[in-house]
C-alpha cells in the first residue's frame, strides 16, 4: 500500500479524475447552458442553481468510464506488472503467502478508489461552490439546503450522509472491476493485456445492459447497477437497486477472487 | 500425458471449490424462478373479478414496472402517451386511498412525481425543477403514468371489458404474492386485443399484474406488474407534496385540457365509422370516445399548430388513406391503431381497434370536412 502512494502514477490518475469534473464545470459556468432535462450527466442541470450538489454530478461524470478504467489499469498491473518486472519472484520468497499477496493487492485497490473518490469529492465541492455558488444563508458558512430528485430539501448534514453512502457504494461497485482485472492479471505477465481484458468485459456488459433482447441476463451484469447510488438522492431513498448492485458486486468478487486464488496459488513464476 | 503431482492435485481441488461456488451462485436465481405457485392460487372468476373491481379502497405501497413493445414513433405533444407504450416505465407508488396517493416515475437521474393531495394534483418534475399544482376538476385528461400502476390499470380494463367473458388461468407469484389469475376475452371482432390476463391477491383482490396480448401474437405486448408491494398504508409525510416557494398553478396541465378549455368548433359527430359516441362531457367539443368495451377509440380534434407535427410523423410511418376532404394516414402497431386526418383541422384517432374500423372513421371525417 505504501508503494501505491509512492508511485507518481497514483497521483496522475487521481489528478485526471479530478480534472474531468473541473473542465465540465468551467464550460457550464461560462456558458450557463445546462443539458436538457433527462439528458447529459446526472445532476448537471441542477448544479447551476446550487453548486453544493456538484460532488454528486462529479461522481456521475467519472463513474461510468474514467474510474473503472483507472481501477482496471491498476488492478491489471498489480500481479502481471510485478511478474513482468521480475519483482514477483522476490516478493514471494520474502516470504509472503500468495493468498495474502492477492488480498493485499485488493485492499490496495480499495484504498486507491477511496483516495481517488475522496479527491474528486473534495475538488468538485470546491469547484461547485466557487463556480456555481452554494446559496449560503446570510452569515452562515455552510452551503444551503439542496433539492433532492423528489423535490424535497436535503440539509447539509443529509447531503454529507448521502455522499458518504455514495462513496461506499462506488467502492463496492469497483470491486468487480478490480476482481476481473486481478484475475486476468494472474493469467498473464502483461498488465496492459489484463487491463484491456477487464475493460472488454465491462464494455460488453454496458452494451448488453442497454439491449432489450438481453433483458433476461441484465440483472446479473456487473455494470447494471453502477448508477444506483443516484437513488440515495431520492426521497424516500430507494434502496432496491443499491441492494441488488451490492449483492452482484460481492458475487463477482467472490467468484473472480476465488478464480484468481485458484490460478495464482500454483502458478509458475517464470520471470 | 503428464503424471499427476501433489501440486496439480491441489490446483484441481482449488478449481473444484471455485466451480462449486459458481454453480451454487448461478443456481440460486434459477431455482427461485422455477418455484411453482401454490395450487391454492385459483379463485372463482366472478368473485375474483368483483374483488379486483372493488379494490380502490385498499392501501398499498410498492415498486411497479410497465413494459410496452409497440413500435410507435414519438408523437410531438403526445409523448407522455406514446412513450409508456413503447418502452419501460419504472414507478414507485404510495397509495392511501383515491384522494391521497403519489406515483413517482423514475428515469435514470431524473424523476417526475404526481401527488393527489387534498383535492388537488401536484406534479414535481426534477428535470424542469418545477412544482405544478393542478387546480379544479379535470373532466377529461390524457392518460398519465399513474394510470399504468397495476391496480388502476386492471380496474380500468375490467370496467371496459364489463361485457366480456372471464376465465380462470394459472396463478403465479408476483412480488412475493401468490396471485390468482383471470383471462378476459373480448367478444367484439373489431378490437386488436386477443386477451387480457390479470392477476390479483385472491384474499384482498389487489391487482398485481396485467398483460395485454394482441391478436396473432404469442406473447404480451404490454405488461404492468409490481416488482415489490406491501399492503400497508403509506406515511402521511411521503404522500405530501414538497413545500416549495415557487409553485406554478394551472387548470390545464395537458394538451387535451388546454384544447377543451378553448371550446372552439362544433360537437364531434354522433356516429363515426358506424360507432356511436359515448357519454358527452359538458363543455368538451374537441374530443370524444366511440364504440364499446375494449373496442373503444378516442377522437381528438386539434388546431394545426398542435397536430401538424403529429400528423407528419404518422404519415411518415403509416399507410396513406385516400379521403375526399383531406389527407389521412393509418399507423397499425398490432395492438394500438392510430389514424391522423388533416383537413381544415387535424384529427387524431386512436384505439385498440382493427385498422379497417379507423379507415371507416377516416372516410366519415373526410366527408365531414368536405
Amino acid at each position: 500500500m505504501a508503494k501505491l502512494f509512492r508511485r507518481p502514477r497514483t497521483y496522475v490518475i487521481a489528478g485526471l479524475l479530478c480534472a474531468l469534473p473541473f473542465v465540465v464545470a468551467v464550460f457550464l459556468a461560462t456558458t450557463r447552458i445546462p443539458p436538457p432535462p433527462g439528458q447529459g450527466g446526472a445532476f448537471l442541470s441542477a448544479v447551476l442553481s446550487n453548486g453544493a450538489l456538484y460532488p454528486a454530478a462529479a461522481m456521475a461524470l467519472v463513474m461510468p468510464v474514467f474510474l473503472p478504467v483507472s481501477v482496471a489499469v491498476l488492478a491489471g498491473d498489480s500481479v502481471a506488472g510485478e511478474a513482468s518486472q521480475g519483482t514477483l519472484r522476490y516478493l514471494l520468497i520474502r516470504p509472503v503467502g500468495r493468498t495474502r499477496l492477492l488480498v493485499a493487492k485488493l485492499v490496495a485497490l480499495i484504498v486507491f478508489v477511496l483516495f481517488a473518490i475522496g479527491a474528486v469529492l473534495l475538488t468538485s465541492f470546491l469547484t461547485g461552490i466557487t463556480m456555481f455558488g452554494g446559496e449560503p444563508a446570510a452569515g452562515v458558512a455552510i452551503p444551503a439546503d439542496v433539492t433532492s430528485l423528489s423535490g424535497v430539501t436535503i440539509t447539509p448534514f443529509g447531503l454529507v450522509l448521502r455522499l458518504l453512502a455514495t462513496v461506499v457504494y462506488i467502492v463496492i461497485s469497483m470491486l468487480s472491476v478490480a476482481a476481473i482485472a486481478l484475475f486476468l492479471s494472474t493469467l498473464t505477465d502483461s498488465g496492459l493485456g489484463a487491463a484491456m481484458g477487464a475493460l472488454a468485459v465491462l464494455v460488453t456488459s454496458q452494451v448488453l445492459v442497454t439491449l432489450d433482447a438481453a433483458a433476461a441476463i441484465r440483472p446479473y451484469l456487473p455494470t447494471r447497477y453502477w448508477l444506483a447510488w443516484i437513488d440515495f438522492f431520492r426521497d424516500p431513498m430507494l434502496l432496491r437497486d443499491v441492494e441488488r448492485g451490492a449483492g452482484i458486486q460481492l458475487v463477482f468478487l467472490v467468484v473472480l477472487l476465488g478464480a484468481a486464488w485458484a490460478n495464482f496459488m500454483t502458478r509458475d513464476i517464470t520471470n | 500425458m503428464q503424471p499427476s503431482t501433489v501440486v496439480s492435485g491441489q490446483a484441481w481441488r482449488r478449481w473444484v471449490v471455485v466451480i462449486v461456488i459458481v454453480g451454487v451462485l448461478c443456481s440460486v436465481p434459477i431455482v427461485l424462478g422455477l418455484r411453482p405457485a401454490p395450487a391454492a392460487t385459483t379463485a372463482d372468476p366472478a368473485t375474483l373479478r368483483a374483488r379486483m373491481a372493488a379494490s380502490a379502497g385498499l392501501a398499498f405501497q410498492g415498486y411497479a414496472q410497465s413494459s410496452g413493445l409497440l413500435p410507435l414513433p414519438s408523437l410531438p405533444n403526445l409523448t407522455e402517451i406514446t412513450r409508456p407504450l413503447s418502452s419501460r416505465t419504472e414507478m414507485r407508488v404510495w397509495y392511501a386511498d383515491r384522494d391521497s396517493w403519489r406515483v413517482d416515475v423514475i428515469d435514470g437521474a431524473t424523476e417526475r412525481d404526481t401527488y393527489q393531495y387534498r383535492g388537488s394534483q401536484f406534479i414535481w418534475d426534477f428535470g424542469d425543477t418545477r412544482l405544478t399544482q393542478v387546480i379544479g376538476e379535470q373532466p377529461v385528461r390524457l392518460p398519465r403514468p399513474a394510470d399504468l400502476v397495476p391496480p388502476d390499470l386492471v380496474r380500468r380494463l375490467l370496467s371496459l371489458a364489463a361485457g366480456d367473458r372471464a376465465e380462470p388461468i394459472t396463478g403465479k407469484r408476483v412480488a412475493g404474492i401468490d396471485a390468482a389469475g383471470l383471462r378476459l376475452r373480448p367478444v367484439s371482432p373489431d378490437t386488436t386485443i386477443d386477451h387480457v390476463d390479470v392477476w390479483a391477491d385472491p384474499s384482498s383482490g389487489l391487482p398485481v399484474q396485467a398483460e395485454v396480448t394482441a391478436k396473432g401474437g404469442e406473447r404480451p405486448v404490454f405488461t404492468s406488474r409490481f416488482l415489490s408491494v406491501e399492503m400497508t398504508r403509506p406515511d402521511a409525510k411521503t404522500i405530501t407534496p414538497p413545500s416549495l416557494d415557487d409553485v406554478q398553478v394551472t387548470d390545464a396541465p395537458d394538451l387535451l385540457s388546454q384544447i377543451s378549455a378553448r371550446r372552439r368548433g362544433g360537437q364531434l359527430p354522433a356516429t363515426l365509422g358506424g360507432e356511436q359516441r359515448n357519454t358527452e362531457v359538458a363543455g368538451l367539443t374537441s374530443a370524444g370516445t366511440y364504440g364499446d368495451g375494449l373496442a373503444q377509440f378516442v377522437v381528438l380534434r386539434l388546431p394545426g399548430r398542435f397536430g401538424n407535427e403529429a400528423y407528419d410523423r404518422i404519415a411518415t410511418y403509416g399507410a396513406d388513406v385516400h379521403l375526399d376532404g383531406g389527407h389521412g394516414a393509418v399507423l397499425a402497431t398490432g395492438l394500438l391503431t392510430i389514424l391522423a386526418v388533416r383537413a381544415e383541422r387535424i384529427y387524431l384517432v386512436a384505439g385498440f381497434v382493427q385498422p379497417a374500423v379507423l379507415r371507416r372513421v377516416a372516410a366519415d371525417l373526410g366527408r365531414l370536412e368536405r
